[in-house]
């Protein structure tokens, strides 16, 4: 036997020393002999005088065109620029499988990743392994478009860079909406049956007292709202999924003690208007909500699969038209309901923000810049010349090219178009969504776009593009019935913290994250006391929610000091 | 006649062995339940409108069956592509993961093979430690077999496991069959490839069934080292049909078409599972015979 151990202690020393070697071999490879930033910007004027290759890696919706070089946007790209894009493809649903696999291996690994979609530590991680190269003087020096991006958004800038100054990767931007306006503001818009409401003459609710007198209301009448509306099964008057982000129904306790609401399922932090970050569950505020919670709840007002039910038998429900009330970013998806109707405010309408102490609405954390996602596309260590390559990507920040980017294009040969090529007030060229009848706008989007980084701002619309149909009746709703009661001065920002801190976060978080959402749900099924109030709160000390405000807090003080 | 014979013999045994009888079989009617239950749910759930699924249970009312969902699955034509993927793997992988296995068991049953004890420790490594994802994809990649079909075929077709289980078998064949043959002049090939071989059919139909039903239901090798949709096995294009793809952070058109697909995920969810199985459903009890016996066999030495 032990010399059988001899053998094998053998075998693993030469493994080991063989996978070094290999290694070596790799990040060798790796540095590449780089043309960097000393490419003089004028020999980059698109198109190019000689054709240019470079390669990507980019993902593709199942079912649509696997090989990028079809999709017409990438075909007119590489006439206007003469550069021509070797891709290496990953069907979307196995992207989130594939791509630590593809970037841990830098001998296959193209020169940038389209469409990344990395979160901060994935980020970060990759920049300390080398893997992706900082962009910051490529973005300055190559990058035209993009500069003026952040000439008109300079917040966007500093979400970009880390807390050494680095940029690693480029940002989607899509902004629908912008400050309280936008459509991230709030996700889980409550809706409320109108149909019913007409039927039973009742009014839109105000105060949270009305509003558990219309859910009574709709109890009590559950037979005559039956035959009217000829509903098979019994009737909800009000139905959410306690503790999912845009079904839960915790908006509603929006008013209650000083009204900062819970809007961030996640983290548990609002921002007061003196910009401090406090945990909306050590107020009085939160414990009030979650008493009138559990009141609506013992008196049968709430859908007794609340804490259980999953989306399928929430939307099978709402599809039935059991609800009288119900939570969802958009109505649509969970009842029966025609755009033109819906657009009309027949049948459902958004319901307003309740009155308790006082009203208002907090909007969602990050919100205010809309759309954004920092890491969605990465230069590699492989890039062979990366000034290039950021000319290249630089294009998909023209005002004209993001939106198509984005959402599609026009004058294909197919039968859809997202866009028609028409004119502004002013008699330039702007893109202009067409009617796209019975298609679904996803799968025509999603044949035709391309998506990557772009950046589209809120004041390109009615000048570069015209907004889509599906975001525009959920930005009006935002905009009027919203908007007005958002008092809150701020939202917390979309910050790029270390990788320490980031870390230290989610430890934390996962302890914070639990108790509160246990005491809420615990609370709104049986109400709370005394004794549990303390032991939440006591919990959330033993479980340092100090350290984990101050390190929000820290962000937050360098995010306004800029 | 048997009836009666049958109440007879069960009649005459004692009082204990009596109630261990019916508690045994009362556990293996539950069993029975436990399994065709689900099985019978998901045929039936796999021809009902999701929404009437999710508000009423299981319905006769036969309005309200659709086969909207057959339909969808059906019409897709990855699926065909997939279909013959997945028997192609399925069948060269049996194939070489038996010749191998086989081939292997044969000198590690023999007490007269130099090293035996070398390899079976190499061998009991593999089965208590793996390479990890990355690293295994690494030297996948370097073998140059990303993106082929010797990428799935390759790696598992050895299994530990079912090396033990022949050589098991192998060790149970009594010696004086190879003495015999020795004595009528076979050689060691002669004697394993027209002796033994004709002896192991129950643990060779054991292991073609094993590593067939594995194959058949594998999706994540595929996922990972194959990339070009025309490669996918089954498995893998009924996933796709079945997540679809993910949202991409914020995105709005996403939100909308989140609500979309689960809608329609919940509508595909029982087809899927019924396509999938109903190929190993049909053949497995063309191959029970073997299976039952080969396991016993294997198994019980001597």
């Amino acid at each position: 036997m032990r010399k059988f151990t001899k053998h094998i202690a053998l075998l693993l020393t030469v493994i080991m020393v063989v996978g070094l070697f290999a290694a070596c071999g790799g990040s060798g490879a790796a540095g590449g002999d780089s043309a960097g930033l000393d490419v003089d910007p004028a020999s980059l004027q698109f198109p190019l005088a000689e054709k240019a290759e470079i390669s990507g890696l980019t993902s593709f919706p199942v079912g649509t065109e696997a090989e990028p070089n079809n999709r017409t946007i990438f075909k007119r790209l590489e006439e206007q620029t003469n550069v021509h894009v070797n891709w290496k493809t990953i069907q979307s649903d196995q992207w989130g499988d594939k791509i630590s696999l593809e970037m841990s291996n830098l001998k296959t690994l193209p020169e940038f990743v389209f469409s990344a979609g990395f979160n901060d530590t994935d980020l970060l991680k990759y920049a300390k392994q080398g893997v992706i190269i900082n962009i910051e003087e490529y973005i300055d020096k190559y990058m035209p478009n993009l500069q003026k991006v952040f000439e008109q958004a300079p917040e966007y800038r500093a979400m970009c860079t880390d807390e050494n100054g680095h940029i690693w990767a480029l940002p989607w931007i899509e902004q629908l909406g912008y400050e309280k306006t936008a459509i991230q503001t709030i996700g889980n818009m409550p809706f409320i049956n109108v149909a019913w409401l007409e039927f039973l003459n009742l009014e839109m609710p105000k105060t949270v007292d009305e509003f558990e007198q219309v859910l009574i209301a709709f109890r009590d009448n559950a037979d005559a709202l039956k035959k009217e509306f000829n509903i098979d099964g019994e009737i909800i008057p009000m139905s959410c999924i306690i503790g999912a982000g845009n079904e839960d129904c915790r908006v509603l306790t929006n008013g209650f003690g000083e009204g900062y609401g819970d809007p961030d399922d996640g983290r548990h932090i609002v921002v007061t208007d003196d910009l401090k970050v406090v945990c909306p569950a050590t107020t009085e505020g939160y414990r009030k909500g979650v008493e009138w919670l559990h009141k609506l709840y013992s008196e049968g007002l709430i859908d007794q699969e609340a804490f259980t039910q999953e989306w399928g038998t929430y939307v099978a429900k709402g599809k039935s038209g059991r609800y009288g009330v119900c939570f969802s970013w958009d109505v649509a998806n969970i009842v029966t309901i025609t755009m033109d109707d819906l657009i009309a405010g027949k049948g459902w309408q958004p319901l307003p923000m309740l009155k308790a102490d006082v009203l208002n609405l907090t909007p969602a954390n990050g919100s205010f810049t809309s759309g954004f996602d920092r890491g969605r596309c990465v230069i590699t260590a492989n890039a062979k010349n990366p000034a290039l390559i950021c000319a290249w990507l630089d294009q998909m920040y023209d005002p004209m090219q993001s939106p198509q980017n984005n959402w599609g294009t026009y004058g294909e040969d197919d039968d859809f178009d997202i866009f028609e090529m028409g004119e502004n007030d002013a008699g330039e060229p702007m893109l202009k969504h067409t009617w796209l009848g019975d298609a679904s706008p996803v799968e025509v989007r999603e044949a035709e776009c391309v998506g990557g980084p772009l950046a589209i701002l809120d004041s390109y619309y009615g000048k570069y593009v015209t907004c889509p149909d599906d975001a525009q009746y959920r930005l009006d709703w935002i905009k009027n019935v919203y908007t007005p009661d958002m008092n809150t001065k701020y939202v917390y920002p979309n910050v790029f913290m270390s990788a320490e801190d980031t870390k230290t976060i989610s430890n934390l978080n996962a302890d914070i994250y639990k108790c509160i959402n246990a005491f809420r749900a615990d609370g709104i099924m049986n109400g709370v006391t005394d004794e549990s109030w303390n032991k939440l709160q006591s919990d959330l000390q033993a479980y340092k929610l100090d350290e984990y405000l101050a390190v929000f807090q820290k962000y937050l003080d360098a995010f306004y000091a800029n | 006649m048997t009836q009666r014979k049958k109440k007879s013999e069960f009649a005459k045994l004692p009082a204990g062995d009596k109630v261990l009888l019916i508690i045994g079989y009362v556990l293996l009617g539950l069993f029975v339940v436990a399994i065709i239950f689900p099985m019978v749910y998901i045929i039936l759930a796999s021809f009902i409108d999701p929404i009437t699924l999710q508000n009423q249970g299981l319905t006769f009312d036969f309005t309200k069956w659709t086969t909207t969902a057959y339909a969808r699955v059906l019409e897709n034509s990855q699926i065909w592509v997939g279909f013959g993927n997945a028997i192609l793997y399925s069948v060269l992988f049996t194939i070489i993961s038996v010749v191998v296995t086989l081939l292997a068991a044969y000198p590690m049953s023999r007490a007269d093979f130099k090293g035996k004890g070398f390899f079976n420790t190499i061998f009991v490594i593999t089965m208590f430690f793996g390479g990890g994802l990355i690293p295994t994809y690494l030297l996948i990649s370097n073998l140059g077999m990303l993106d082929t079909i010797w990428a799935i075929l390759i790696p598992g077709a050895f299994s530990v496991w079912n090396m033990i289980i022949a050589r098991t078998y192998y060790m149970g064949i009594p010696r004086d069959l190879q003495e015999a043959a020795e004595i009528d002049g076979a050689t060691e090939m002669i004697y394993f490839f027209k002796i033994l071989l004709p002896v192991c059919t129950p643990i060779i139909a054991t292991i073609s069934m094993w590593q067939f039903v594995g194959m058949w239901n594998s999706y994540f090798d595929a996922m990972i080292y194959l990339n070009s949709a025309s490669k996918q096995p089954l498995q893998l294009v009924l996933r796709s049909i079945l997540i679809q793809n993910q949202p991409e952070p914020g995105m709005v058109s996403d939100m909308q078409s989140t609500a979309q697909r689960a809608q329609m995920a919940e509508l595909l969810k029982y087809a899927t599972i019924i396509i999938s199985s109903l190929p190993l459903l049909v053949m497995y009890p063309f191959f029970q015979k073997y299976f039952d016996n080969g396991i016993m066999a294997g198994a019980v030495k001597g």
